[in-house]
């Protein structure tokens, strides 16, 4: 049990970043500065886990935090939108909204992500309504059956090439992302003899969903509330496209060539596996995306992000740095892999 | 063609993994329902898709009873026909 007690530490600190709206002005940035510290600083002292769970019988208490993260995202986006009716400075809402959008990248798209992976629609619609906190209807179709085929090839939107600034990645993956999805749901309506017009089409209820949170914070706080919620969306979704570049940077296989453990950037720093519910192990994930989170194994064998998640993507952030950084480890994985 | 009978099958775990465990030579890729490589034909008895095939699979072979097989699961006994 207690081994299972530490992936509540996430919801634990959604918890946490929902105290400063109590108090409001500049404690509004806590969230932001306690999570950024929380990971690079815990991944740094802490190192690497290669450990795994021997998972009980029952995997309530497992899938449990992954559900959980609706309604406490959706607490702590309210309670964002709320605050607006404060008259705050804009570098505070500038804080609030970095935070809250960091985390609901962090928990929510995670979450998210394992859910729409798997094969029950309640798992795929809750992770449908997770991804639409981030403005995000076309992830659960262009991840699983866009990314998932065409990972490290350049036709996949969300695999950076060599040279590759990140933002014009996040500019190319968004779009390109958002149209594959549309043209992969257009296809299986077609096959499936589906009207485009209708509620089958996930892409429309997706943007439907959006149109749900827009609804309703306009009645709680109206368009203030309405733009700090989309704010917050857009920065959860650069932060998901900033992960996919250094999840995917630079690597390459050939096309048909079945996907293999070094066709991504693993890492088994213990705080970003913990928070991030070992999306981190993201070479199994892509030998196998069905594999529930806590099955994941470390391969350590597999070409290494050079730090933890988050400050991998800080790093990324600015390019001449990156370049420096993940060049060196390139030129080793075409030693091995080439 | 290859016949299953559903008691030799696990069915916590997929077809793939099953023809796989059972040592049949079957072409597969990324076992999320996404590639399309594990395509086969199902000939006789009736699956359930853990995934919506459609997305891979065009409405020709939703026709011809083209399934994949990381995504299926048995709920009879199975005839099916393997693609090269």
């Amino acid at each position: 049990m207690q081994s299972i007690l530490k992936y509540y530490l996430t919801p634990t600190l959604v918890v946490i970043m929902m105290v400063p709206f109590y108090f409001g002005g500049h404690y509004l940035w806590f969230g932001l500065i306690f999570l950024s510290c929380l990971m690079v600083i815990g991944d740094a002292v802490l190192g690497k886990d290669f450990s795994q769970v021997t998972a009980p019988k029952n995997k309530f208490f497992l899938n449990f935090p992954l559900f959980l993260s609706l309604p406490l995202l959706s607490i702590l986006v309210y309670l964002l939108v709320y605050s607006t009716r404060n008259s705050y400075t804009v570098l505070d809402y500038v804080g609030a909204i970095l935070g809250v959008g960091l985390i609901v990248a962090g928990y929510g798209t995670n979450s998210a992500h394992e859910l729409i992976h798997r094969s029950d629609l309640f798992s795929r619609t809750v992770g449908r309504w997770i991804l639409s906190l981030s403005l995000n209807p076309d992830f659960s179709i262009e991840h699983v059956y866009g990314h998932h085929e065409r990972v490290a090839t350049k036709s996949d939107p969300a695999t950076a090439l060599r040279g590759e600034n990140v933002y014009a990645f996040v500019i190319k993956s968004t779009v390109k992302g958002h149209l594959s999805a549309w043209v992969l749901e257009l296809k299986r309506l077609r096959a499936k003899k589906l009207m485009i017009l209708s509620f089958s089409n996930l892409m429309l209820t997706g943007y439907l969903m959006i149109l749900f949170w827009i609804t309703l914070f306009y009645f709680v706080a109206g368009w203030s509330g309405v733009l700090v919620y989309l704010l917050q969306g857009i920065f959860a979704k650069f932060v998901l496209e900033v992960i996919n570049y250094v999840e995917h940077y630079g690597i390459l296989r050939k096309e048909n060539s079945s996907v293999q453990p070094e066709h991504s950037w693993n890492s088994n720093m213990k705080i970003s596996g913990l928070i991030l519910y070992s999306l981190t192990r993201h070479s199994h994930h892509h030998e196998n995306g069905t594999i529930p989170y806590w099955e994941l194994s470390p391969y350590p064998q597999s070409p290494e992000m050079p730090y933890g998640y988050l400050t991998t993507t800080f790093i990324s952030l600015v390019p001449p740095i990156w370049f420096k950084t993940i060049n060196p480890l390139l030129d080793n994985w075409d030693k091995k892999y080439a | 063609m290859l016949k299953l009978a559903l008691a030799t099958l696990n069915n916590q775990f997929s077809l793939l993994d099953n023809l796989l465990n059972l040592k049949v030579n079957i072409k597969y890729g990324c076992k999320s329902g996404s590639c399309g490589k594990c395509k086969c034909i199902l000939v006789e008895g009736k699956i359930k898709e853990m995934r919506d095939h459609s997305y891979v699979l065009s409405s020709l072979e939703i026709k011809n009873q083209t399934i994949l097989a990381c995504q299926s699961l048995a709920q009879t006994d199975l005839t099916i026909k393997l693609i090269p």
